[in-house]
């Protein structure tokens, strides 16, 4: 039986979604609507993860990245989302960054809805929107939350208490 | 194997449409997805009380006005006849001003060689507006965004932008500051316009600056700037009429440490009597949220900072703006479902202020508040998509 393309997308991308397949290689973006913060919560039931909010033009944030493509990759069982703050029309930008930092590989968002306070306010009631914003959640979902760039140490110190 | 189309729809619908982009081309799907534009108006009152607006689409800015005091306007008038992807958001609004025999000045961000380069058109009357023309000398291979326009009161447009094309001086620091440039046009005047000059170091990227002149002809301009250990609280500066830019003063001294992007500018006006009224946002160590001073002295020294509004309800945004010894705030809360613009009134040149009143408010995108006057009374000139653009006198009825 040969599915049409469309809905073969839908299935994988279903699949996906529920965390039942590994991420795909190429490069991915995820348009980050209201609601999608729950979503990524119930995605990464159980599981610690790092959420590190960024925007194209915070310079800050962007030097944070070395260190989390490292730490991704050294260090297993971190779960690594990237969100960028940019409108989507900074799309392709906010791809080549991640592409240039090695962080193709993670879970990459964009913010995509027109009302980001909202989208803000759903992460985390009390952020004003200043970045880089980066979220520790353990596997209960506690969290701590950081605003600016944060010293490499203390990240991995950090990360080691989430995996704990 | 035929799938009904409502099956398939259905499909879309249960998988939020999310993910779909993942596998398709997002950068078309996401173009659907861009901010609407039409949001950031820009609004001020010519010297007859005719009130002129900018009006941006995705692809062109028109201006119009209204007689009204904003219940109906004109037929808009497309600035530029050739499409442009304009590229504005609510720290990066387009500005407009009125001359003293009605001239109307336009500022706008577009994406061209550079990502929202700042564009200025001028009218003498509003019904034909001239070629926009970029404002930045490097427009081309710097990006710059965040300019800001001030007409003075000899008809003198000043502009004020963020600029990276120094950027190799910041590299060996923590990053995120940058410089502002300066430039400044007169209409009608003969001769090549005069080279735009750096007037300040070290102020951070991400938050816009506040200009405004005071009783002597000089531009006095308020900015965050990234001082030792990262620290970004406020400064002001001072350029004269010959174009001269003292060295920034320190006037915020809350201790914000933090490399990274507050995306939070301070607001600033100038009374007639020459009384400095500033507004601004911190999470300092000394203290934390929306707070209001003013300064007798040419802002060497300020009042003790005065927190505005409900700090549960996260206020920011401010704006202020003096009229005699009246005086305005407003500022933007959001509760998780509705966006409100509260607002706080003084009639003594700002040592006692008025209850916190709700001026507007909306359940969608909306942009930051802005307060313009007629010369008479201060209103809170926002738009927001499911109200569309507001005009509202700031100042309540019962106040003495």
């Amino acid at each position: 039986m040969k599915l049409p393309k469309i809905i073969v997308a839908i299935l994988l991308c279903a699949l996906q979604v529920t965390g039942l397949t590994a991420h795909a290689d190429t490069a991915q973006l995820k348009p980050f609507t209201s609601g999608s913060y729950r979503q990524l919560l119930n995605e990464y039931t159980d599981k610690p993860l790092v959420l590190m909010i960024w925007s194209v033009n915070c310079t800050s944030c962007r030097n944070k990245m070395p260190i989390m493509s490292e730490l991704h990759q050294r260090m297993p069982g971190v779960n690594l989302i990237m969100l960028a703050t940019d409108d989507v029309s900074a799309s392709e930008q906010v791809h080549s960054i991640l592409t240039e930092h090695k962080l193709k590989q993670t879970d990459n968002w964009i913010f995509a809805d027109a009302n980001a306070q909202r989208l803000r306010h759903e992460i985390d009631p009390k952020w004003y929107g200043e970045v880089p914003r980066t979220y520790f959640i353990d596997k209960n979902h506690q969290r701590i939350g950081i605003s600016g760039s944060i010293p490499d140490e203390k990240i991995e110190a950090l990360i080691k208490t989430i995996l704990n | 194997m035929l799938i009904p189309r409502v099956l398939l729809l259905s499909c879309l619908f249960c998988l939020n449409w999310l993910p779909i982009f993942t596998t398709y081309s997002w950068s078309t799907e996401f173009e659907k997805l861009r901010p609407e534009q039409k949001i950031f108006t820009a609004a001020a009152f010519g010297p007859d009380k005719k009130l002129w607006r900018i009006v941006p689409s995705q692809q062109f800015v028109s201006v119009d006005y209204s007689t009204d005091y904003g219940k109906t306007f004109s037929a808009a008038v497309r600035i530029h006849s050739v499409d442009q992807s304009i590229h504005l958001w609510d720290e990066n609004p387009p500005s407009i001003a009125v001359d003293r025999k009605g001239g109307v000045y336009v500022l706008y961000f577009a994406d061209d060689k550079q990502s929202s380069t700042s564009f200025f058109s001028y009218s003498s009357d509003g019904t034909q507006f001239s070629t926009p023309t970029k404002i930045s000398s490097t427009a081309d291979s710097w990006y710059h965004y965040q300019t800001e326009m001030l007409l003075d009161t000899s008809d003198q447009a000043h502009f004020l932008w963020h600029d990276v094309r120094d950027r190799a001086e910041y590299k060996k620091l923590g990053g995120g500051d940058l410089s502002l440039y300066y430039n400044a046009l007169k209409m009608n005047t003969p001769g090549t316009p005069p080279e735009d000059k750096r007037v300040a170091r070290n102020t951070c990227s991400c938050c816009r600056t506040a200009i405004d002149k005071d009783k002597d002809g000089n531009l006095i301009i308020l900015a965050r700037f990234v001082y030792a250990d990262n620290i970004r609280d406020h400064g002001l500066l001072k350029i004269s009429p010959d174009k001269q830019a003292s060295e920034s003063w320190r006037v915020t001294f809350d201790d914000w440490q933090i490399e990274g992007c507050p995306t939070h500018g301070p607001a600033l006006s100038i009374a007639q009597d020459g009384r400095y009224h500033i507004a601004w946002f911190t999470q300092g160590e000394k203290r934390s949220g929306l707070y209001y001073a003013f300064s007798d002295d040419q802002g060497k020294h300020f009042s003790s900072p005065m927190q505005i509004g409900d700090p549960e309800k996260l206020p920011g945004r401010a704006d202020v703006l003096a009229l005699n010894k009246e005086v305005a705030l407003v500022w933007k809360v959001f509760d998780g479902i509705k966006t409100r613009i509260e607002s706080m009134y003084s009639m003594d040149s700002g040592k006692q202020w008025s209850p916190i009143r709700i001026l507007a408010e909306s359940g969608s995108q909306s942009a930051h508040p802005a307060l313009i006057s007629d010369g008479e009374q201060i209103y809170l000139s926002w738009n927001s998509l499911d109200t569309g653009y507001m005009l509202v006198p700031v100042k309540p009825a019962d106040i003495k």
